[in-house]
């Protein structure tokens, strides 16, 4: 399943700066793209109008050759997952939070196969002794692997991550990227923001960098350059390439 | 031994919904019991046997007239109006994300006082009799306060519509015609004969007794069904509880969810203010307390602070009528008296968490 965005312009009113022009974009089965740019470039505006909660101004979206407009939103959350960068859960158990996204198959009642569903995510997450506390009051990056395993019970072809890392520690950013890559590995489409160009060259297959309002394709890890990203961030920086590792120092 | 993990993990999800069952049943044996007490306490004489026969209409027929005609409305009200308001408060406090909303917060009570006040005061209304100050044309007063109230909800509904149900604008729109309902119901007092004005003021106090049978179950008509969809409502409600944002990528349809969840509430508290007037802090209290007991899942949160509310208001009814013996205190007031300190200290415990 491919979600294709096709010269998107998008302002949030007729008054304000646009935030987006001609942009295109193109999720593939199996892929995973990282979206990179500036603090306020328009990364989680790009998440939004993939998710359908905004409307483009102008250009098109379709998910398998088919309109956006046309989509109800209970179908089109039976094929896009979501993690947004700073979930909130309300308080209830953590197993109740992961469930919810089961919610476009089960509106009224989880079935065992939901349950089951749950359980694999909360053991690839390693959340079994979390599973029973209070949502609410977990620590951020606790939020984001809950965050993350609603997703992944949700089942859809489609992810979209915002900053899925950005509270985690060494071990549980590690864990996250492997299940990334499990997830791509079984043909699901995969978009994630990223701040940390390092671990986003780790992850990804190919890079959109967002530069003055233009939506950059980079379509592998070799032409991710220097001179591209210091035009994307506006900064001197420097890039080196160790075993297949990239590193990044800022002059 | 990963097996065995996710065992536990189902065996205890299983625990916890056998659990929340259990203390569904308590809470409607302790309705039960509650009922039973308050049309059994403070007996003018009669025996308990005398008084439990005539529950089913065998008893004497002093008995009968007093369980029956007087004290069953009361119950009845108390138990359909207390599980309505508190379930309400539990609604609007999910759709709206604000811990503050309670069933009155789209204007509703102030519309409704509104509609009545001008009854008794144009339709000749309100009346002093030897038993004190009463109202004369119920039925004219209890239209009034109804239309009016439905006034209200299309008016804030049709409003926050254009903002495609924002809380914050649905919220404070309430709050702004819940005031311009005051002060237009201030304007008309101020130009009252004393006796419509004392009718006026009398018909917001919260009084179960007020109802009779037919609105009893006009009540239960309304009420129920609102409650049931309620319950069909709730795993969406959960999501909106987690933003907007969150709960539309959840694929529910967040405004249509919010505009249904609003009307019933409001609908509600329509029909309880307009049939037994004012009772305040059930819908605002009762669901804060539970949300920090039992949690925010809204398919549990709403039947317990249903059945929750129906128990406090009976209670408040039973103490309304035995704390001063002879007089009826407004129940209303009561449940203000009781709530508020409650509430205060909610209030006071979130901030020392927060802080």
């Amino acid at each position: 399943m491919s979600l294709v965005f096709t010269n998107i312009d998008f302002a949030y009113s007729k008054k304000e700066k646009p935030i987006l022009k001609q942009a295109s974009l193109e999720l593939k089965p199996g892929r995973i793209a990282v979206l990179l740019g500036n603090n306020g470039a328009g990364k989680t505006t790009i998440l939004r109008l993939l998710l359908g909660l905004l409307k483009p101004n102008l250009g098109t979206i379709t998910l398998d050759g088919q309109d956006y407009r046309q989509i109800k939103r209970s179908q089109l959350a039976k094929q896009i997952a979501y993690v947004p960068q700073s979930p909130s859960f309300a308080n209830s158990p953590v197993i109740d939070a992961i469930l919810m996204g089961r919610l476009p198959y089960s509106p009224h009642i989880y079935k065992p196969a939901d349950l089951k569903k749950a359980e694999e995510a909360i053991s690839r997450l390693s959340l079994q002794s979390l599973a029973y506390q209070d949502a609410s009051h977990l620590s951020g990056g606790e939020k984001q692997k809950v965050a993350l395993a609603r997703a992944l019970v949700n089942d859809a072809n489609i992810m979209l991550l915002d900053e899925p890392t950005s509270a985690l520690d060494v071990k549980a950013t590690k864990e996250v990227m492997g299940i990334l890559k499990e997830e791509a590995s079984k043909g699901k489409a995969i978009l994630a923001c990223l701040h940390d160009i390092e671990l986003a060259y780790r992850l990804a297959d190919e890079f959109y960098l967002l530069i003055e309002e233009r939506l950059i394709h980079i379509p592998n890890k070799q032409s991710l350059t220097e001179e591209v990203l210091q035009r994307a961030y506006g900064v001197d920086l420097k890039i080196k390439l160790l075993d297949g590792e990239l590193f990044v120092s800022y002059l | 031994m990963e097996k065995d993990a996710s065992l536990t993990l189902l065996s205890r999800r299983q625990k916890l919904i056998r659990n929340r069952y259990i203390l569904l049943g308590v809470l409607l044996l302790l309705l039960l019991v509650f009922a039973l007490l308050s049309l059994l306490v403070d007996n003018h004489g009669l025996s308990w046997g005398d008084e439990f026969l005539a529950i089913f209409g065998q008893g004497s027929h002093e008995a009968n007239v007093i369980i029956r005609n007087i004290r069953g409305r009361r119950v009845l009200a108390a138990i359909v109006v207390g599980m309505g308001l508190s379930a309400s408060g539990a609604v609007m406090q999910s759709t709206l994300k604000n811990p503050m909303a309670s069933p009155s917060t789209l204007g509703v009570s102030e519309s409704a006082t509104f509609g009545a006040t001008l009854a008794i005061l144009f339709l000749s209304g309100g009346a002093f009799s030897s038993s004190g100050i009463s109202i004369s044309s119920p039925y004219a007063v209890t239209g009034f306060a109804f239309l009016f109230s439905v006034l209200a909800i299309l008016i804030i509904l049709g409003l926050s519509k254009i903002k495609g149900f924002a809380p914050e604008i649905v919220a404070l729109s309430g709050v702004a015609l819940g005031m311009l309902f005051q002060a237009l119901t201030n304007l008309v007092q101020y130009f009252a004969s004393d006796t419509a004005l004392a009718s006026a003021v009398y018909w917001t106090f919260g009084d179960l007794t007020r109802a009779t049978y037919e609105q009893i179950y006009i009540l239960m008509a309304v009420i129920f069904p609102c409650l049931l969809v309620f319950l069909l409502l709730s795993p969406k409600l959960n999501a909106i509880e987690e933003g907007d944002e969150t709960a539309k990528s959840l694929g529910v349809n967040v405004g249509l969810i919010r505009f249904i969840g609003l009307l019933l509430a409001s609908l509600i508290t329509a029909v309880s203010v307009s049939f037994v007037g004012i009772i305040g802090f059930i819908g605002l209290v009762i669901p804060q307390v539970m949300k920090r007991l039992i949690g925010a899942d809204n398919r549990y949160l709403i039947p317990v602070s249903a059945l929750v509310g129906g128990i406090v208001l009976l209670f408040c009814d039973l103490l309304s009528r035995i704390l001063l013996s002879g007089t009826n205190l407004p129940v209303g007031a009561l449940t203000a008296i009781i709530g508020a300190p409650i509430f205060i200290y909610i209030l006071l415990t979130n901030r020392r968490r927060n802080g």
